[in-house]
């Protein structure tokens, strides 16, 4: 099993191979009930998972031993460990030591208190419930459950639809269906046998750690004159990025559902009207008319729709897991309603990766293309300028002799490299998700936006430190100082980004022409060291305060 | 004088409860202080400003826990409390006297032991490098992940979801991993 597949879990031979992630979250204890069992099942028949489980527990293992080992290299604590007893009593004092009325007052106000804070609670109840039916998922769902056991169980047709396949089956039936929905239902944890249901609905529903999950009455898709409630679950973790159920109002029958997930699949379960059971047949076609799907959200994918921003992103995400979203060698647009994917000169590998990551994703176009040869003048151009800049490097090749210095060079070089692809892959996502188009985003691509955007900040504050660290040394030592400076304030992250893009663009200009990589355009050599220590700087700062607005 | 017994009852009994407390506040404090410490040394706090933060952690559960908070899991929140509390320290600290462990140069040094004990040091600083090779958020994630907390328990200490948590904690794991797959290369070779 290569190691992209093992990462990431592909269908191979038949079966579905638990991605790394899963694994690690399995021997953590993280999967409970079902997805537990399954995983648990497939390592059994699977050497391979297992060779993976065990590489994974082998690092588990170098981790225990690291945290084992490494107190003897820290520091012990400087005094002996006191007793808290005496603290606990100054927390006592402390705690007792509230104002006099508070002490005195409160205990006798406190039950009046409290009656009042309840009539202030009943009265917020009463308003919400004059003002909009405001009815709780959860309670509704227990009603339609109800309703549903009530009722005679007389099967009816759904269609289930997904991205690849569509067909027709009776409720709760026990005939096969076709592999994909069984595997999205099977990913998602829900009750595949019987999806146009309450109670699958309701079962899913608690088995989610935490979930928002609003309730608002829609008229019902079919029969306009009539309404639905309209239940759309939005969990905080796992593989289902949205849910959504339509009872009637009149009776709570389900009508129409719908699970779309975090790598955009979806699959639809819609009533088919006045049809028939159907006899269950996976591939039987049904004429009779479907309810229209409500999707969840407004750039939700439906088969069909031309390319949202929502895909862009998914496609930036996706990029950003393989690396592939750094370097500036793979841009990435919308056009033509496709996200189109292209590249000048990308190395075989990585186009490899990328068509590997991206070509399951829906609208997405990929093309690469390769370089032009670059005249053997250009080269020849280069070179004499790379010797005509030489004159700035001079102190530091003194200072540390040539080897050292080219060592050096390359060093720091490589090193504002990793900076500039971080700072051109957060400039190309504030000005692909710039604030008015952010704000239409959906809350969990936002947070997927801004993990990737915390991911990027938080490796190029590590970079500049270490570009930091490698050249303050020889920098100081030849005089050079940092010059304090104010720091642009922007106010929204997607300015700030762009504040971030011109401190590091600084650094890198000012890099190369004391390393002597491109010729000083004014006479500056004297005060270069203490301009690029300076641009650092800068640097490091715009970089923490983007950091702050993005976790704002 | 109904009265007076009722209110020496009730004193007895919040006595006895308060003395409860202190002993378990005071067992956790002996079970978990080392960690807290050495936590927060690998936070960036001075080894002094580390003692002081621990002993106002456990502190601050006293508290919670005399004030009726309902706490769940103490360990969890002995780290999310050490975590904020440590980084408002560091960040006091960082403008006066920043600290680095120096673990690198302590691990690399001292080359006069036995073979055998040079090799395990030899491999931990190895792991070290790995894991100083990690990003800021893998690093916190692996490390309250090391003292045993679940992923929704270091969600909340760093103020991310459980998903983002697995999510740090998989790129981690597939970045030691790899340290650990050159490292054997090299040995083989």
């Amino acid at each position: 099993m290569s190691e992209a597949v093992r990462r990431k879990g592909k269908r191979m031979s038949g079966f579905q191979h638990p991605g790394e992630d899963l694994l690690l979250r399995y021997i953590d204890g993280e999967i409970a009930g079902w997805k537990r069992r399954q995983i648990r099942r497939h390592l059994e028949a699977c050497w391979q998972c297992r060779g993976a489980v065990e590489e994974l527990q082998q690092t588990v293992a170098d981790c225990v031993r690291y945290r084992k080992e490494i107190p003897a290299y820290l520091p012990a604590p400087p005094r002996a460990w006191s007793d808290l007893a005496g603290e606990f009593a100054r927390v006592d004092a402390a705690m007792a030591g509230e104002p006099f009325w508070k002490r005195f007052v409160f205990p006798v106000l406190k039950p009046a208190l409290a009656g009042m804070a309840v009539l202030a609670l009943l009265a917020v109840v009463i308003y919400q419930f004059e003002k909009a039916p405001a009815v709780k998922a959860a309670v509704l769902l227990q009603r339609a459950v109800v309703a549903e056991s009530a009722r005679a169980a007389a099967p009816h047709a759904i269609r289930i639809r997904t991205r690849n396949a569509s067909f027709t089956r009776a409720t709760a039936s026990h005939d096969p269906i076709p592999a994909e929905a069984e595997r999205l239902f099977a990913e998602a944890h829900y009750n595949g046998e019987d999806p146009l249901s309450a109670r699958s609905y309701m079962e899913w529903h608690n088995s989610l750690e935490s979930q928002d999950d609003p309730v608002e009455t829609v008229p019902d898709p079919v029969v306009p004159s009539e309404s639905c409630y309209r239940i759309h679950t939005v969990p905080a973790s796992g593989e289902v990025s949205g849910a959504t159920l339509l009872l009637s109002t009149a009776d709570y029958h389900a009508v129409d559902g719908m699970l779309e997930f975090r790598d955009r699949n979806f699959v639809e379960f819609t009533e088919l009207m006045g049809s028939p059971a159907g006899g269950g047949n996976a591939a039987a076609r049904v004429e009779s008319p479907v309810r229209p799907s409500v999707p969840s959200r407004s750039d939700a994918v439906v088969p069909g729709a031309s390319a949202s921003i929502s895909d862009q992103l998914a496609v930036y995400s996706a990029l950003h897991q393989i690396g592939a979203d750094l370097g500036g060698s793979i841009e990435v647009s919308l056009a033509s309603g496709k996200v189109m994917v292209g590249g000048v000169g990308v190395a075989s590998e990585v186009q490899q990766r990328v068509h590997h990551e991206l070509d399951s994703l829906p609208n997405v176009s990929i093309q690469f293309s390769e370089p032009r040869a670059i005249p053997a003048a250009a080269l020849d151009n280069a070179e004499t300028a790379r010797a005509a800049s030489a004159a700035p490097q001079t102190r530091l090749e003194d200072r540390l002799g040539r080897v050292e210095f080219q060592r050096f060079r390359d060093a720091v070089l490589k090193s504002d490299e990793t900076v500039m692809d971080r700072a051109y892959a957060l400039r190309t996502l504030a000005r692909t998700f710039p604030v008015e188009v952010e704000s239409g985003l959906s809350s969990s691509d936002r947070r997927m936006l801004r993990d990737m955007l915390r991911d990027h900040l938080s490796h190029l504050s590590k970079q500049v430190s270490e570009v930091q660290s490698l050249l303050q040394p020889s920098l100081s030592a030849i005089g050079a100082t940092v010059q304090a400076r104010g720091v642009a304030e922007g106010t929204v992250w997607q300015s700030s980004v762009e504040d971030v893009i011109r401190a590091s663009q600084l650094v890198e200009v000012r890099l190369s022409v004391l390393l002597g990589v491109t010729p000083a355009q004014n006479s500056t050599s004297t005060q270069l060291p203490s301009d690029v220590l300076t641009a650092l700087d800068d640097l490091r700062l715009q970089t923490d305060h983007c950091t702050s607005l993005i976790s704002q | 004088m109904l009265a007076l017994s009722v209110q020496l009852v009730e004193a007895f009994r919040l006595d006895r409860t308060a003395t409860a407390l202190q002993e378990r506040v005071t067992k956790l404090f002996e079970e978990t202080r080392d960690d807290v410490y050495r936590y927060l040394l690998m936070l960036g706090l001075q080894p002094a400003r580390a003692q002081e933060a621990v002993q106002e952690v456990f502190l601050r559960l006293y508290q919670a826990l005399k004030k009726g908070e309902d706490i769940q899991s103490p360990r969890g929140w002995i780290f999310r409390v050490a975590h904020n509390h440590g980084l408002k320290v560091r960040a006091r600290q960082a403008a006066e006297d920043p600290f680095d462990a120096g673990l690198e140069l302590q691990l690399a040094s001292h080359s006069d032991t036995p073979e055998r004990e040079l090799l395990e040091r030899e491999r931990v600083l190895e792991f070290h490098r790995a894991f100083e090779g990690l990003s800021d958020q893998q690093k916190r994630c692996l490390t309250l992940r090391m003292e045993g907390l679940r992923y929704n328990e270091i969600g909340s200490a760093l103020g991310i979801s459980a998903s983002a948590v697995g999510e740090f904690l998989h790129r981690a794991m597939v970045r030691l991993k790899k340290g650990r797959d050159e490292r054997s290369g090299k040995e083989k070779r």
